[in-house]
């Protein structure tokens, strides 16, 4: 759990295991080929192209589980071990903006003491029709960093790229490439996507969960695509492994254009996905537990894409009584979810 | 030494007979098969030719040709028809792998036939080949009611026709499956584009028989439009730029004649604070009436950073047509002879 707690990255290993897949010595056999004799006759038998990966007692597992804590992003040769005097000399920094986090926080809680706020009314679920929350804007700096973005090509798993920037208007631009071109390891099978996902964290990296958006009946955005189809995904991962992968999507399709379009999706529309594949077993997204947002692009088009986003929040239509727009079957005891 | 010369002579020969059945059962590799067939010749009709004698000659390595096949399809260009997905997995026999007994039917009954049929049905799904009844019915007589490659199948049934006409901005039956001519695209595109309802979408074509190459523009302007234009003071600053939208997988350029918003943005939010005070009373009431006028006039044309006159395509981007296009627009929109046109067009075309 430490290693959240600094600002540096603690990943010194990654990079040189991760790339053992990429290298060349494992991809091209005419390198093999060059070997001299003598070297073949020494062949012990195991292979010396790959590092050996290190067995747990609980075995390895690609996937985050709980077991490989502290890993959770499931990043592949994650090593855990580091010095602790680099955390000893990391901490006054990690004090001094934590603290500042803290404090903002403690303020926070004392400026909402009022009862006559708005804030305060609209958590208890006093929320009037054609109201809205604007929560997340881009016209600073401070709040563009706290979207991060990412693409295949940045888990070297393919050719896409990505961008996300200001705009003199104050808006975000979110830009890029997109290609399907899949990289021939033998391990990609798919390939084209890039992502901007918000990580919003509170003082000592606690999770700020979006629920007083629970009143609200719809996701409000204001953007400016280029015709493409995106997706909202609204991540709610939770403590237990098996949740880490949950989210709950809705496509976002853009018109394209000079015009803004003003999306409002109800979230009674989105549906259960894990790692984007949509479940059997479908329910409504609970606020309560969601902690993060974000604008994703794989829509199997090789090119160029811009988003530009004004800004992100929430929207009440009292005329909105649905709670969830799809199916929800009893499932047979014997379902893909076991039990 | 005579014992390595004796395995190469042997290896010679040995190879030598291969071949030789090569030639007489025409036992090839799939891969081969599909490779044979020069890129110009490839097309459904080949695949399904490759396909058809595979069928005829009831192999039993179903799972080989159709991962092969699979590699192929969109050098083939069917990796959009759903007939090919159809008669690839019609590929499986049918009946034998249904499984029997509970057994069976708990664990993976023929796990690389099943894994194989998972993997062309995500393929299919993968390039948005929507799913009928027929294709479920095709797996269910090869692997049985439940099974998990049927389960793939049930589950694209259920969610692609849902989420398939969830795009309100472009009718993807007007795009698919159709070949469009460049002017047909815009024509959609400008569509797609424009807010107004109001908005007249025209056509125009050159008829210089001269020319073989199709020279077209479009044009996408409303009423208020007009009215906006009309409403510049003479030598203000109008834009021709360039811009790029995606109608579906076809990347469409486009024109924008825009001018800067002379109007304050209007506040999209109006903030209501809980506690009424009433001792402004007088002025909040006239700024309320200047609002609800400026709202009146206010169209969606003018928007926060710029005043959109109108929107079109031309055949090719570069400043001498986009100047055609404009002197185009000036007949509807006479106004323009007035104002100074800066045309931004040559260069790399940016998105919106």
């Amino acid at each position: 759990m430490f290693t959240s707690f600094t600002t540096r990255r603690v990943f010194p290993k990654v990079t040189n295991t991760s790339c053992a897949y990429f290298s060349k010595e494992s991809t091209s056999s005419s390198q093999l080929a060059e070997k001299k004799e003598t070297e073949l006759q020494n062949y012990t038998g195991k292979s010396n192209l790959l590092e050996k990966k290190k067995v747990g007692i609980f075995g390895t597992s690609t996937v985050p589980i709980n077991t490989n804590f502290p890993n959770p992003k499931g990043v592949i040769g994650y090593d855990p071990d580091f010095s602790v005097k680099e955390l000893v000399a990391e901490l006054p920094n990690t004090r001094k903006t934590q603290g500042a986090k803290l404090a903002e926080e403690i303020k926070d809680v004392f400026k909402s003491v009022s009862v006559e706020k708005t804030e305060l009314l609209e958590d208890i679920g006093f929320v009037r029709h054609n109201e809205a929350r604007v929560e997340y804007k881009f016209d600073t700096k401070e709040k563009l960093d706290l979207w991060k973005i990412g693409c295949d090509s940045d888990w070297k798993e393919g050719f896409s790229t990505c961008s996300l920037v200001n705009s003199d208007r104050g808006t975000a631009i979110f830009s890029g490439n997109i290609s399907t071109k899949v990289l021939k390891d033998g391990r990609v099978e798919r390939a084209g996507w890039a992502s901007m996902k918000l990580e919003d964290r509170k003082a000592f990296n606690r999770k700020k969960f979006l629920s007083k958006w629970r009143n609200f009946s719809h996701l409000l955005l204001k953007v400016r695509g280029d015709g493409r189809s995106y997706k909202i995904m609204l991540h709610s991962p939770l403590s237990m492994d098996f949740t880490w992968g949950d989210s709950f999507s809705h496509p976002l399709h853009t018109h394209g254009g000079p015009y803004w379009q003003y999306e409002k999706i109800p979230f009674s529309k989105f549906f259960h996905t894990v790692a984007g594949r949509i479940q059997d077993r479908q329910y409504r997204v609970n606020l309560e537990d969601t902690s993060s947002i974000g604008i994703v692009l794989m829509d199997r088009i090789d090119g160029d894409f811009r988003l530009e986003v004004d800004y992100i929040g929430v929207y009440n239509d009292t005329t909105h009584v649905e709670d969830f727009a799809y199916e929800t079957y009893t499932l047979p005891v014997f379902n893909t979810h076991g039990f | 030494m005579v014992l390595a010369r004796f395995s190469k002579h042997f290896n010679l020969i040995s190879s030598r007979s291969l071949s030789t059945v090569n030639q007489d059962f025409g036992l090839v590799h799939v891969e081969k098969q599909f490779e044979a067939i020069e890129p110009k010749k490839r097309d459904k009709d080949a695949f399904m030719a490759a396909i058809g004698t595979f069928k005829e000659k009831r192999g039993r390595t179903h799972v080989e040709f159709i991962n092969t096949a699979l590699k192929y399809v969109k050098d083939y260009g069917v990796h959009k028809d759903l007939e090919t997905y159809k008669s690839l997995l019609d590929v499986f026999p049918k009946g034998k792998m249904i499984p029997q007994t509970v057994f069976q039917k708990v664990f993976l009954h023929y796990p690389q036939q099943q894994n194989c049929a998972v993997k062309v049905l995500d393929e299919m799904e993968w390039h948005g080949v929507q799913p009928d009844k027929e294709i479920h019915d095709i797996v269910v007589n090869a692997f049985g009611e439940w099974n998990f490659a049927t389960k793939k199948v049930k589950r694209m049934l259920y969610w692609m026709p849902k989420l398939k006409h969830s795009n309100k901005y472009l009718d993807r039956r007007s795009v698919e499956g159709l070949s469009l001519t460049p002017s047909e695209l815009a024509g959609i595109a400008l569509k797609m584009m424009n807010r107004d309802p109001a908005t007249s979408i025209s056509l125009l074509k050159f008829s210089d028989s001269s020319d073989p190459k199709d020279k077209w523009m479009a044009t996408a302007q409303s009423p208020s439009q007009q009215r906006l234009l009309s409403e510049l003071s003479r030598g203000e600053e109008v834009f021709v730029d360039s811009g790029l939208v995606y109608v579906q997988d076809n990347k469409v350029p486009f024109i924008s004649l825009t001018g800067s918003t002379k109007l304050k943005p209007l506040d999209e939010f109006k903030k209501e604070e809980m506690d009424d005070d009433y001792t402004n009373w007088f002025e909040d009431w006239k700024k309320q009436r200047i609002e609800a006028k400026r709202s009146y006039f206010l169209s969606v044309h003018q928007q926060d950073h710029e005043t959109i006159f109108a929107v079109g395509a031309i055949f090719q981007n570069d400043n001498s047509t986009a100047l055609r296009w404009i002197d185009q627009l000036q007949k509807t929109n006479p106004s323009l002879g007035n104002l100074q046109i800066r045309v931004r067009l040559d260069g790399k075309p940016i998105i919106s």
